[in-house]
């Protein structure tokens, strides 16, 4: 069996009492990319950051096609390519110098780096930019630049953390798009994001984090048809007025949950597949005096599987 | 990416500096001069010395404009070199921190040392260039006659070596992103380095008293530069090893490096001490020694105490004595501690052996006297062990406040002052000398105090090193069979 390109053992990091990572254990097999979904404070950075070997583990161990992060942090440096989720650009640098620098302290010299810097430039669109100040620079292009930069290297392994966070939708697109690209080269990409249906497009497998710990661990759609699934059919209500109104006589019907307002109505779950029982709850809305407009039935996405998960474990917290 | 491309296509830049340069050096040449501050200061130095030889011109020559000439070119290069450029390093790698491209540069073949070293040389260069364009002035002032060019020279020279070593200092401690710890050392270096530049600005007395410190005419002359020379090259590397422990990575040994080198300085000044043995007085040896103790107490003991398999490996695998080696240079405050002893130890015995007998009171205190008030904040440090990250701005505030109740005790009238408070309060033996010299006491007790607290709170500190250091040997035999776990230990 080839060794996996990222193996997580019993990871464990505390920061006093905090427990940040409280015994996490996963693989990432070379190749294949992975998401890694979590609420904010779920533990998402600090793992990152021990995989990147910014960090180090109170507890457990970390390996990188082979290497321990801790006891070989330089042949994983080697190996990995890190976007964080923020990054300052230097003051008085061009996009070519600053790329030049990072090619300077990668080792490369030469041609070899003039190489590297403008391969990296043409494909992350940035050489019409190379005399650019690299603090100047848009959100979107800046990420380009932290893209190119992590990829000097030509690594194996990318770690991405929130790369299209505060990305307008045009740049999100291209960068999904780079990223795609990355992961047919056979690149292992480990990338945490909060918009989950794009995660859900690009990503082999889905590693859901909560509290330091991980709660499911399979591909997008285990997630959204596994046990973890609460059942029943979705439907949008359009309605006319308050969409609160709908909140209130969704409270008082055992089998109907509101999910959320919208522009011009809700989100409802209807706790039954049965067609039987659907058109009943829908005749009774019509019935209630609520001003409805129309009827649309909804497909489950990854942030309804993911409001679930968290649902079922509060849930289960409560309970215990 | 990984697909061939052609020879890239011209962008301005490329061929500026050579590939042999350090890439630190590289990057913050780029930025630094570029920067307003380095401008400003380049061309406003020259403008001003530009105006003031234009006009001392126009008032005539003479020796004395001479040396007003001397004088105000120095000023203006120490006013540069000892407080503008320092000053830019303040902020040099708490930025990189702040903006967390700290990270990213580590991430590269840059280790610690070259990140915080590269930072430096930056500003040193720069430093150097403004130093070469004092050379035109220095040729004009020439024509005023009265010049003494080797001391004149040698000044400037020792102005750019302090400099070299005042921005080691600012750029080590920027590492510490503690902006109080920052805050403190422009507090306490500004009005100094005022006064000094002042001095050399609107007189000439100063200049010309260090320009007989200068002139190298007798083989004594040699002691105050060597000193200077010493001082700030051994600062410089200090502060930057400093520094660079704050950034490095747990699989990083810096430790062993350093004490290493502080034993060994201190070891140089006694043997040169004992060399010229007729020509110079040993206290001086004592007192030089005792000031790098301090120094690699501040440094020791703010250490971080976690061990990794990596860095005490190569102690294990040499045996007994390797192991032993290990228990007084591996990193950590605890180790830290036990290093701080046998250096305090050494120094003790050398100023028992080599002091004439009337001066052994005094001296026989200052070793126990600075290890046990440089070790007097280990229960804070024990307390804070696990919460803190970074320990070197805990260990310098407890540091101060331990300074400050010093002065206050100090301040109280000697007639009422019990002396036996001056001993148990750390820094106080600084009072012991007034103490012998009023009372001809014997100090034994006040040393007996000190080894007293000192073993205990040894005795504590060696207990967590000596059970991790057993237990990770027990996990290397382990690691032989493939059974160990590769986690950090906090100790």
């Amino acid at each position: 069996m080839s060794t996996p390109a990222i193996s997580v053992k019993k990871l464990y990091r505390y920061f006093d009492k905090l427990k940040a990572v409280d015994g996490m254990s996963f693989d990432v097999p070379a190749g294949s990319v992975c998401g890694f979904i979590g609420a904010n404070g779920a533990g998402k950075t600090t793992t990152m950051r021990i995989l990147a070997s910014l960090d180090y583990p109170t507890m457990g161990s970390v390996e990188i096609c082979g290497f321990d992060v801790t006891e070989d942090p330089r042949e994983v440096r080697n190996l990995i390519g890190w976007m964080p989720d923020h990054f300052g650009n230097y003051d008085h640098m061009t996009v070519h110098e600053y790329l030049d620098f990072y090619a300077r302290a990668l080792g490369y010299s030469g041609a070899e780096r003039r190489r590297r810097v403008q391969d990296v430039m043409d494909f992350t669109d940035l050489s019409p930019l190379a005399e650019r100040l690299s603090n100047k620079m848009s959100k979107g292009m800046t990420q380009r630049l932290g893209l190119a930069r992590s990829l000097i290297h030509d690594p194996q392994v990318m770690i991405m953390d929130e790369p299209a966070a505060g990305l307008d939708p045009k740049a999100r697109v291209e960068l999904k798009h780079l990223i795609r690209v990355l992961a047919d080269e056979g690149k292992t990409v480990f990338i945490s994001s909060h918009i989950l249906s794009e995660l859900g497009e690009m990503c082999d497998t889905l590693l859901f984090v909560n509290a330091g710990r991980i709660v499911h661990h399979g591909s997008a759609e285990s997630l959204l048809h596994g046990p973890d699934a609460l059942g029943g059919t979705l439907f949008h209500v359009g309605l006319i007025g308050d969409p609160l109104a709908l909140s209130d006589w969704a409270v008082l019907q055992p089998n109907v949950e509101f999910l959320e307002t919208r522009k011009t109505g809700a989100r409802v779950r209807i706790s039954s597949d049965e067609p039987e029982v659907i058109a009943g709850v829908l005749a009774q809305m019509l019935n209630s005096g609520l001003k409805v407009t129309e009827f649309r039935k909804e497909e489950r996405n990854l942030e309804d599987a993911f409001i679930d998960m968290l649902g079922k474990l509060e849930g289960t917290a409560a309970a215990s | 990416m990984s697909s061939p491309s052609t020879e890239p296509k011209g962008v301005s830049g490329e061929s500026d500096f050579p590939d042999w340069l350090s890439p630190m050096l590289v990057k913050e040449l780029r930025q630094g001069m570029r920067t307003n501050t380095f401008a400003s200061v380049f061309i406003g130095v020259q403008a001003l010395l530009t105006l003031f030889l234009f006009m001392t011109f126009l008032s005539g020559g003479g020796a004395l404009t001479g040396d007003r000439i001397s004088s105000f070119i120095l000023g203006f290069f120490a006013l540069v070199a000892l407080i503008i450029q320092p000053l830019r390093g303040l902020s040099a790698v708490s930025n990189e921190v702040k903006e967390q491209t700290i990270d990213l540069m580590q991430l590269t073949r840059l280790n610690s040392w070259r990140i915080v070293s590269g930072k430096w040389s930056s500003l040193v260069i720069q430093t150097g260039l403004v130093l070469t364009t004092m050379i035109p002035y220095l040729v004009m002032r020439y024509y005023f006659s009265g010049m003494q060019p080797l001391a004149e020279l040698s000044l400037l020279f020792a102005v750019f070596v302090l400099s070299v070593g005042f921005t080691g200092l600012t750029v080590g401690l920027s590492a510490t992103q503690s902006a109080a710890v920052r805050g403190l050392v422009v507090l306490a270096a500004m009005p100094l380095g005022f006064a000094v530049i002042a001095g050399f600005i609107f007189t000439t007395d100063l200049h010309r008293g260090l320009l007989r410190d200068f002139d190298f005419s007798s083989a004594r002359d040699f002691a105050f530069p060597g000193l200077v020379l010493g001082a700030a090259l051994y600062g410089c590397y200090y502060f930057l090893e400093l520094g660079t422990t704050q950034i490095s990575s747990l699989s990083e040994n810096r430790s062993t490096k350093k004490r290493l080198i502080g034993f060994a300085l201190i070891l140089v000044i006694q043997f040169a001490f004992l060399l010229f043995a007729d020509k110079v007085d040993q206290v001086g040896a004592v007192l030089l020694s005792v000031c790098v103790l301090a120094a690699l107490g501040f440094d020791c003991l703010s250490e971080r105490a976690q061990l990794t398999r990596k860095v005490s490996e190569p102690f294990h695998k040499k045996g007994p004595l390797g192991r032993l080696a290990g228990v007084f240079l591996l990193p950590g405050w605890h180790t830290g501690a036990l290093f701080l002893t046998v250096v305090a130890l050494e120094i003790y015995f050398f100023s028992l052996f080599t002091q004439p007998s009337s001066d052994w009171d005094e001296m026989s205190f200052l070793p126990s006297g600075v290890l046990y008030s440089l070790l007097a904040p280990l229960p804070v440090l024990y307390l804070f062990r696990r919460k803190v990250k970074n320990r070197l701005p805990i260990y310098i505030s407890a540091q101060v406040v331990l300074g400050i109740l010093f002065t206050l005790t100090m301040n109280i009238d000697t007639r009422s002052r019990l002396d036996e408070v001056i001993a148990v309060i750390p820094w106080g033996f600084f009072g012991l000398f007034e103490y012998s010299y009023q009372k001809s006491a014997d100090a034994s007790s006040f040393i007996a105090w000190h080894w007293g607290y000192l073993v205990t709170g040894l005795l504590l500190s060696a207990l967590p090193v000596l059970f991790t250091f057993r237990r990770q040997s027990r996990e290397l035999s382990q690691a032989e069979t493939g059974l160990a776990p590769d986690e950090p230990t906090d100790v």
